[in-house]
């Protein structure tokens, strides 16, 4: 019963059947046992099970919903380490262990490679169907979306403030911020980093010591008006919080 | 988009085929395939592109489509010139077939479920490569650290045309790689658009897939390298670095490149090998600060690999070493000098904190690696499985020398990010969600090597990448 690259493909493919078997018991009864313990039906269990296999994918980090308190994965793991350890020790005899029982032993340690593969094909499975919902019904709008519509889609008002900025004042200018945002934690922090990127190159946050500040750019900042300072004039305005000025001489 | 498309395509070309000519001299001799050469050439070749550009900028050229050229342009020269004057040595052509697959002895049956699982994976790969390539090209830079740093100080040389105000930008002391790619795709389309500038990410995957799947073609077979790339594909995080423009992609690029190439000379015994990895882990300096740590991980993992190989003369084992030191270290030393004359940090980041009190933290720490690696939905279930292969097959542990030094180099990168969280003063900042896992990103598809490696049935020979 070795499996090697050498083994007939028969005894392999009955290698696979019968991992396959052990697998779908033991996630059976591991399903069966956790909709006993959440006291909710069988059925119910596995749909809740599929779906939260289920990845919302980020550049941060990915997640999914946990299954009573615990990542799903964590069944998972489970359900190999079980399945492998019935597969492995199923048709071993403790009692008289004898060299051949030893070598027959040691031949079905590639079961729980086998049996890792089976779950893993079947995780992927169930992602992939998730994954390319996901694709068709949030990815795929991007498509027909103009390029500004895809940023104000993606970072809303910020975008547009910033694009008029750069449309009524165009040119290199070295600005100074102001707003009543916290910039030292979120939702301050981002927006100030976006405004940056998108306002540049009306520069709010580089500030080389021998440039000189030619230009204010206030967002968020109630009243914005009236700290306009002398001599600027104001080059655009979003509302009453968020506006750009610059001076009389300026471009 | 048709006109963009032809002013990024001529904007990569040079830098390709500089890196094309320095990966011809470097691998003399060697006979490796299409598709491995053009892989590594792209990361070569963009990787000389930015150090040209740290070159025109420490001697105060301004950036611009005819100085970047001709600086690239004067590097092809140079390595085409000690091409073509380089003594032609004896090819060494490597026989593919040292490994005769076994006759297969399968029925119609397992044929017929073999060919379904093939095209499934094929499939499964495909709509991988198919989304990376969608996700990257139809959406703009929305990353937060992108847009906070690499995109933002990109835009920032691109309208300056210079680093005179190096200084000043968001965390200056970090490699420029990236933000130089950024800033010459921009030079060359003559505008900051950023969705199309992302066309290096996805890129950098699919040169490293390549790579990464005749790797394990070369030490298995086909079947075991689809698998692979099965695996690796199954990593969610890695999926959606690979379309947004984060240095993180490009880390793991040349990190794990340097160590396949090292891997591959502990086999193969050319040092055009060896000298391969010391550029991928000089490169990788260039791109985050971590760089240097990894080119201290790979250091040791070469002395460790020679150690093992019990050279009879002293100087032999030196010689290579210094092959390894030399360009690696040398390419180091060119951006941390600069930033040295400068007057920038070299290094922002690493503060060290040793204090009794930090191994309190320990067991944090701990828990919240083991959570990171098993329990978060980045990996998939790859990292478990590898435990459990680490555990059922000890005893090829034992025998193998290359699984050996992967195992080594895994133990190495998780100590190192486990050092820092402990010993620095950025224990919160390792423990973040994000940043933990950004960092076991960089050696992430080492995990997938060792499941192949440790469950093929066959024996785990390297058989050139000429295939």
């Amino acid at each position: 019963m070795t499996i090697s690259r050498q083994a007939p493909g028969k005894t392999l493919l009955l290698e696979v059947f019968y991992c396959f078997s052990i697998v779908l018991i033991t996630s059976l009864i591991l399903l069966l046992l956790l909709a006993q313990h959440l006291k909710l039906p069988f059925l119910e269990i596995i749909l809740i099970f599929f779906k939260n296999l289920q990845v919302e994918r980020s550049y941060n980090s990915c997640y999914s919903k946990l299954i009573n308190d615990r990542h799903p994965y964590f069944y998972l793991y489970l359900i190999i380490s079980f399945s492998s350890l019935i597969a492995i020790l199923a048709n071993f005899r403790f009692k008289n262990c004898k060299r051949k029982d030893k070598e027959l032993l040691g031949s079905y340690l590639n079961r729980p490679f086998i049996i890792a593969m089976i779950v893993f094909i079947s995780t992927i499975s169930v992602q992939s169907i998730h994954n390319i919902n996901n694709f068709l019904s949030k990815d795929i709008r991007f498509r027909s979306m103009s390029s500004f519509e895809k940023r104000y889609f993606l970072f809303g008002s910020v975008y547009a403030f910033a694009m008029q900025c750069r449309r009524y004042l165009p040119g290199m200018h070295v600005a100074e911020f102001d707003t009543d945002l916290k910039l030292d934690r979120d939702p301050g922090m981002t927006t100030q980093r976006r405004l940056a990127y998108f306002l540049y190159p009306i520069d709010i946050r580089v500030h080389p010591p021998h440039k000189a500040v030619d230009v204010h750019v206030f967002y968020q900042k109630d009243n914005a008006g009236a700290f306009v300072p002398e001599g600027e004039i104001i080059r655009y305005k979003l509302d009453e919080e968020s506006l750009l000025s610059s001076r009389v001489k300026g471009n | 988009m048709s006109l963009f498309g032809i002013k990024i395509f001529l904007a990569l070309v040079l830098p390709f085929i500089s890196g094309y000519l320095l990966f011809c001299y470097v691998c003399s001799g060697i006979k490796i395939s299409t598709a491995v050469s053009l892989a590594v050439s792209y990361g070569l070749g963009m990787a000389i592109l930015a150090h040209c550009m740290l070159f025109l900028a420490a001697l105060g050229i301004q950036f611009n489509v005819i100085s970047i050229n001709l600086a690239v342009l004067i590097f092809c020269l140079f390595f085409y010139i000690l091409i073509k004057n380089k003594p032609i040595r004896e090819y060494t052509y490597f026989d593919d077939r040292i490994l005769e697959s076994n006759k297969d002895n399968s029925t119609g049956l397992f044929n017929f479920l073999k060919c379904i699982f093939l095209v499934l994976g094929l499939l499964y790969v495909s709509y991988g490569i198919f989304y990376i390539l969608f996700r990257s090209l139809t959406l703009p830079i929305y990353a937060w650290d992108s847009i906070a740093t690499a995109a933002f100080n990109a835009k920032v040389f691109y309208y300056e045309r210079s680093l005179d105000n190096l200084a000043y930008v968001p965390h200056a002391s970090f490699p420029l790689q990236i933000p130089f790619s950024l800033t010459w795709l921009a030079i060359n389309i003559g505008q900051w658009n950023d969705q199309y500038l992302k066309i290096i990410f996805p890129l950098t995957f699919v040169s490293f897939l390549t790579v990464f799947y005749h790797f394990l073609k070369s030490y298995t077979d086909k079947k075991w390298a689809l698998l692979g790339c099965l695996l690796l594909f199954s990593s969610d995080l890695l999926l959606e670095h690979a379309t947004v423009s984060m240095r993180d992609l490009s880390m793991l690029y040349y990190n794990c490149l340097c160590l396949m190439f090292l891997l591959i000379w502990n086999d193969r015994k050319q040092d055009g090998y060896l000298i391969l990895a010391s550029l991928c882990s000089g490169f990788g300096t260039f791109l985050k600060l971590e760089g240097l740590a990894y080119l201290i991980i790979h250091t040791i993992l070469l002395i460790f690999i020679l150690i093992h190989k019990k050279f009879n003369v002293f100087k032999e084992a030196f010689s290579k070493l210094i092959k390894f030191v030399i360009p690696s270290f040398g390419i180091y030393s060119l951006y941390a000098g600069y930033k040295l004359l400068a007057n920038i940090g070299v290094n922002e980041k690493w503060q060290f904190d040793f204090k009794l009190a930090s191994f309190a933290r320990l067991p944090t720490i701990l828990i919240r690696f083991i959570e990171e690696v098993f329990l978060t939905s980045n990996w998939n279930i790859i990292w478990f499985i590898l435990l459990l292969g680490i555990i059922i097959q000890l005893k090829k542990v034992r025998q193998n020398f290359t699984i050996q030094i992967l195992l080594l180099s895994l133990a190495l990168f998780f100590g190192l990010h486990f050092s820092v969280a402990l010993f620095t003063k950025n224990f919160n900042d390792i423990l973040e969600v994000f940043t933990l896992s950004r960092l076991i990103l960089h050696f992430f598809p080492l995990a997938v090597i060792l499941i192949i490696l440790l469950n093929f049935p066959g024996k785990i020979q390297h058989k050139a990448l000429a295939g």
